[in-house]
């Protein structure tokens, strides 16, 4: 079941849906930005970083037709690796062209595909592809939620705000936020549930959530009653999110 | 037992020691970490050096490959070759410059500890330079080019690729103003595309696209589109972009969000903005680009400007993505990689999330990087994070209206502490309340297309200055139209009355227009801000219409300034020939250039007509269904039809098992969100069955015409499909509250007994899903085969007489 959500989406992709590029570019757009500028630090420019980060995703979108989810490569691996190609290829470019002469391009090295196994290869990138994956599930519980029920979980898990505090803002008693809390959560699981599956290719990928604390079944976790574990570690990717989009809005601007 | 000195003094002796080793570390590792600093500082220093050098040296190497490239394009006529190298030459010069600046300067200063001195020089310097505006006067020969106007200075351009002159109105323009109810237009901003000035056709057809739409709404005072280019006229308005106010406010308030002062005054512009926006909304307008570079204030108020995007929001164009990141609703590119129509989205609600980012934006002194769910860390009140979050929620959750916002943002305003508002105080929180304790009702409220921008928008508030004491004519209303028929002679000829002084259901009126929020788009003299609102307040005086011997001293007027220049013409030339020098004459310059476009014309020409003659281009033949037979150049692509062409004759609206009869007398809303290519089988069905239902008597609405050709009555079937569109926002077809939705919309509209309502299916070109709704039933289902059987037995069955 979960890798038939999986190969739907490589399906979506591999058929030019552009909804479905344009989800990836939004969700993954800046962690692939923040990786490039990593490796490109002091080479490459931000209007190059934007232009790669492109690429990266046109790359994809040649080679997705080669992508073979049954031996096991990562999400994360993949992005990394065509990323890795594009900008190397940027690299070998210029210095050609320093040099005055022309260059074809290399092929993109799929070894990855079957080498990685499953390994790490840039753990910080890997670690901002799975925030990535938590945000989107935020963002798509933000659009199923109801309005008011999504603000008082903002509120009170996001801004770090207390429970009477939201109560008195929101005019309405403690129990009612409690019990709308439960409802985004409820919610929120499920959607992280969904985005898991979706960009998860193996089954270590989809433990990943657990490894972060995210129990997406309540029942498995270890404090049963306390919804607290949970509720900071999405706080926590969250504010780490914004952090990587604001540098990234920073870095536009500069 | 006793303790001996000696004991006490071994004691303190090794305290001190350690004492002093501790110290001694602290001070060692601070030493080392000044050392450490110090020689990373120099390391640094040096490395820049080289690495600048280097860079500088490697950018000389690559203007010397590309500068020849440049000359030889230039010689080859290879036009858009050249500017390619240009480009590459200017960015190495660039580079090299910075190199230069930074090897001389940046580095040497940042070594003795005065980075804060030249910091970000290298960046802020070009910028400026980038920002400056043009020529304050166009170049002489430019002179004269705007009719009736005197350029007394230059904008900077902004993305669209227009050039923007500040222009004087001569007094015959000032009397035609003053004719259409606009007082007191002291100075204009004149937009013009021009194919020599670098403007492409596409920015002009955008552009002028968009004209219509202003217009209406008095933001265009003039316009002009020749063969060559386009210009329009609107206000001016001096002061400074919001963006420029809100980091001064921010500077001024200490850097930790905005003060009490500064806070009110910025949601005082934001009130200004979403006035303007349900001015425009109100209008049939989505303004798609409201931004802070966009919003100018001039002191005291905000305006909103650049109509360049503006869009009636019944557009039957294909939306497009235009717009500004950050303050771009990510749903608008969703939308528009789908294909849909602009009627078919609610444009306000782009609006809206763009009034929210700017919100943000005030508020936090950044760009809304991580759209609806960036969060406000400045100093903020409460009640105003929810209006930002509000307004930038999910399509279907946030604010139906600007006004609704407006509400929202008066409420905090009126407050005398803006900091003890809550959330639960505000006007749309309040509205919902009653509902927030308890469960929402089942029924879900039948969202937007009372309001929501329709032609027939609900009767605009009356502004004191419109008045109750005498109605408002309607601009233009009432204006005989005088032709000039010998402009020679100042003859003229008195025709009937403007076609807009017929009443007709889709005329808005401009009662509202003469609102607070009219001149957002135009400008105002910042010193005449007073005399503004008087303007905005008398746009459309009840003696609009110029007495008929004023309109006859104009006309004529007019007829003799004609009369005077084409006499001025013709005495020029006169004199020209006679070998008199005049200063507006042709001179021997003129005279050389001409020589010479003649000279390289005669040898283009040649040239193409010699290649031409060598190279007989074959044609492409495709034939149609239809047996006619068209043809395209070789190399173009033939245009690919979007949908399936439809079979020859009537006797094709054959379905088999599909009782017509039935259907007769019944009139059908069909709406598809099916987005080319479609599946030819598909179109096929529905083609069929549409027109077999034709065939039976009944009738077909809304985008029947997609499948059938018909385009009778566009207008108002792009108005149901729309309003439909509206209330179902963008949840799936599938879901309950959208079949209460359409139910109900269809009791309100007796005109139409069924809906069918056509999908795509999860996998693209793989049938259809189709849900009838009628008489309180839903009907729904996918077809991959039989496509027009089967929705056709599905409509026979929902629109069966009810015993």
């Amino acid at each position: 079941m979960l890798m038939q959500v999986t190969t739907g989406f490589i399906t979506r992709l591999r058929a030019n849906d552009e909804a479905a590029w344009f989800e990836l570019w939004e969700i993954f757009g800046p962690v692939i930005r923040a990786q490039l500028t990593k490796w490109g630090r002091g080479r490459i420019g931000v209007e190059t970083v934007r232009d790669l980060s492109q690429e990266t995703l046109a790359a994809l979108s040649t080679s997705i037709d080669r992508y073979d989810p049954a031996r096991g490569a990562r999400f994360s691996t993949w992005l990394l690796a065509i990323a890795k190609h594009v900008l190397g290829d940027e690299i070998d470019r210029r210095t050609a062209l320093k040099r005055g002469g022309g260059r074809a391009a290399t092929e993109l090295d799929e070894t990855w595909m079957a080498a990685c196994d499953g390994r790490s290869v840039d753990r910080s990138f890997e670690e901002g592809v799975f925030r990535s994956k938590v945000e989107a599930a935020i963002r798509l519980c933000e659009r199923e939620a109801d309005f008011t029920d999504f603000s008082i979980y903002r509120m009170r898990v996001l801004d770090g705000k207390s429970g009477k505090d939201v109560a008195a803002a929101m005019g309405v008693s403690e129990p009612t936020v409690s019990r709308r809390l439960g409802r985004v959560r409820e919610l929120l699981r499920s959607k992280l549930v969904e985005v898991m599956t979706v960009y998860s290719f193996t089954d270590e990928e989809r433990a990943e959530a657990v490894r972060n604390g995210l129990y997406l079944n309540p029942n498995a976790s270890p404090e049963k009653a306390d919804e607290s574990p949970f509720d900071e570690a999405v706080a926590e990717i969250y504010h780490r999110q914004l952090e990587l989009r604001r540098r990234d809005e920073q870095a536009m601007r500069e | 037992m006793t303790i001996g000195p000696t004991f006490l003094a071994v004691i303190f002796g090794i305290v001190a020691a350690v004492l002093l080793a501790v110290f001694g570390a602290i001070v060692l590792v601070r030493l080392f970490k000044v050392i450490g600093f110090l020689i990373s500082h120099v390391a640094r220093f040096i490395v820049g050096m080289f690495s600048d050098t280097f860079r500088f040296v490697g950018a000389l190497v690559l203007m010397v490959v590309l500068a020849p490239l440049v000359l030889g394009s230039v010689v080859i006529g290879r036009w858009s070759a050249a500017a390619h190298y240009g480009r590459a030459v200017k960015n190495e010069v660039k580079t090299a410059s910075t190199c230069v600046y930074r090897v001389l300067i940046g580095h040497p200063f940042r070594l003795i500890g005065l980075s804060g001195v030249t910091e970000g020089l290298e960046h802020r310097l070009p910028q400026v330079i980038a920002e400056a505006p043009g020529p304050d006067r166009p170049s002489k020969r430019r002179v004269g080019m705007f009719n009736g106007y005197t350029i007394v200075g230059s904008l900077p351009g902004g993305g669209s690729g227009g050039r923007l002159y500040i222009a004087e109105p001569d007094e015959l323009k000032r009397a035609a103003f003053v004719r259409q109810g606009l007082q007191e237009v002291d100075q204009v901003v004149i937009k013009s595309f021009s194919l020599t000035d670098g403007s492409s056709l596409p920015q002009i057809v955008r552009e002028s696209r968009a004209l219509d739409a202003a217009k209406r709404l008095g933001l265009v005072l003039e316009h002009e589109l020749a063969e060559d280019r386009f210009f329009y006229v609107m206000r001016y308005v001096p002061g400074e972009s919001l963006s420029t106010l809100t980091t001064r406010m921010h500077g001024l308030s200490g850097g930790h969000g905005l003060n009490d002062t500064h806070l009110r005054t910025a949601l005082g512009y934001m009130a200004d903005l979403l006035r303007a926006l349900d001015t425009y909304h109100r209008g049939g307008l989505w303004h798609k680009d409201v931004k802070p570079d966009n919003i100018i204030v001039d002191g005291k108020r905000a305006h909103l400007v650049d109509f360049g995007l503006v869009t009636p929001l019944r557009s039957a164009m294909t939306l497009t993505t235009h717009g500004t990141e950050y303050f771009r609703d990510p749903e608008l590119v969703r939308q528009a990689l789908r294909g849909v129509k602009v009627h078919q989205i609610d444009g306000t609600k782009f609006d809206i999330y763009a009034a929210g980012a700017v919100l943000f934006s005030v508020i936090e002194n950044s760009f809304p990087a991580h759209g609806g769910l960036s969060q406000i860390t400045s100093r903020c009140p409460e009640a105003v994070r929810w209006i930002v979050r509000r307004a930038m929620t999910d399509y279907d959750k946030r604010y139906a209206t600007a006004a609704e916002m407006l509400a929202d943002l008066e409420a905090v305003l009126g407050a005398p502490k803006l900091f003890e508002v809550r959330p639960v105080d505000l006007p749309s929180v309040a509205q919902h309340g009653r509902a927030f304790e308890g469960e929402r009702s089942a029924e879900p409220q039948v969202v937007g297309w009372a309001h929501a921008g329709s032609p027939t928008p609900p009767p605009l508030p009356q502004t004191p200055a419109a008045g109750s004491e005498r109605p408002v004519p309607k601009r233009l209303a009432g204006r005989p139209k005088l032709k000039v028929t010998g402009w020679w002679s100042g003859q003229y000829q008195v025709e009937g009355e403007h076609d807009l002084r017929r009443p007709s259901g889709r005329e808005f009126s401009l009662a509202g227009l003469a609102g607070p929020g009219l001149f957002a788009g135009v400008a105002v003299a910042k010193n005449n801000s007073a005399r503004a609102a008087k303007h905005a307040a008398n746009l459309v005086p009840s003696g609009a219409r110029a007495p008929a011997a004023e309109q006859l001293r104009s006309a004529r007027g007019r007829a003799a300034a004609k009369r005077r220049a084409a006499q001025q013409r013709v005495s020029s030339l006169h004199r020209s020939m006679r070998g008199r020098r005049d200063p507006v004459a042709i001179n021997g310059g003129t005279v050389a250039g001409a020589m010479v476009g003649l000279l390289v014309f005669a040898a283009l020409g040649a040239a193409a007509v010699m290649f031409a003659s060598l190279r007989a281009e074959p044609r492409m033949m495709v034939t149609s269904p239809h047996g006619s037979m068209e043809s395209w150049p070789n190399g173009a692509t033939p245009p690919l039809p979007s949908i399936p062409t439809a079979p020859a004759g009537p006797e094709e609206f054959r379905l088999p098992g599909v009782d017509f009869k039935a259907l007769s007398n019944r009139s059908v809303l069909v709406v598809s969100d099916l987005t080319p290519p479609i599946d030819a089988k598909v179109a096929d069905g529905l083609r069929c069955l549409l027109g077999g239902l034709i065939d039976a008597g009944g009738h077909t609405l809304g985008d029947a015409a997609l499948f059938l050709g018909e385009t009778d009555d566009a207008d108002s079937q792009i108005e149901l499909v729309a309003e439909l569109e509206a209330a179902r926002g963008q949840r799936p077809i599938e879901a309950a509250d959208v079949h209460t939705t359409v139910l109900t919309w269809l009791k309100a509209h007796e005109e139409v007994d069924a809906v069918l309502w056509v999908t795509p299916t999860v996998k693209p070109l793989e049938g259809v899903q189709y849900t009838v709704f009628a008489q309180g039933s839903v009907f729904s289902g996918s077809a991959s085969s039989e496509v027009g059987s089967i929705i056709g037995d599905a409509l026979v069955r929902a629109t069966a007489p009810v015993n």
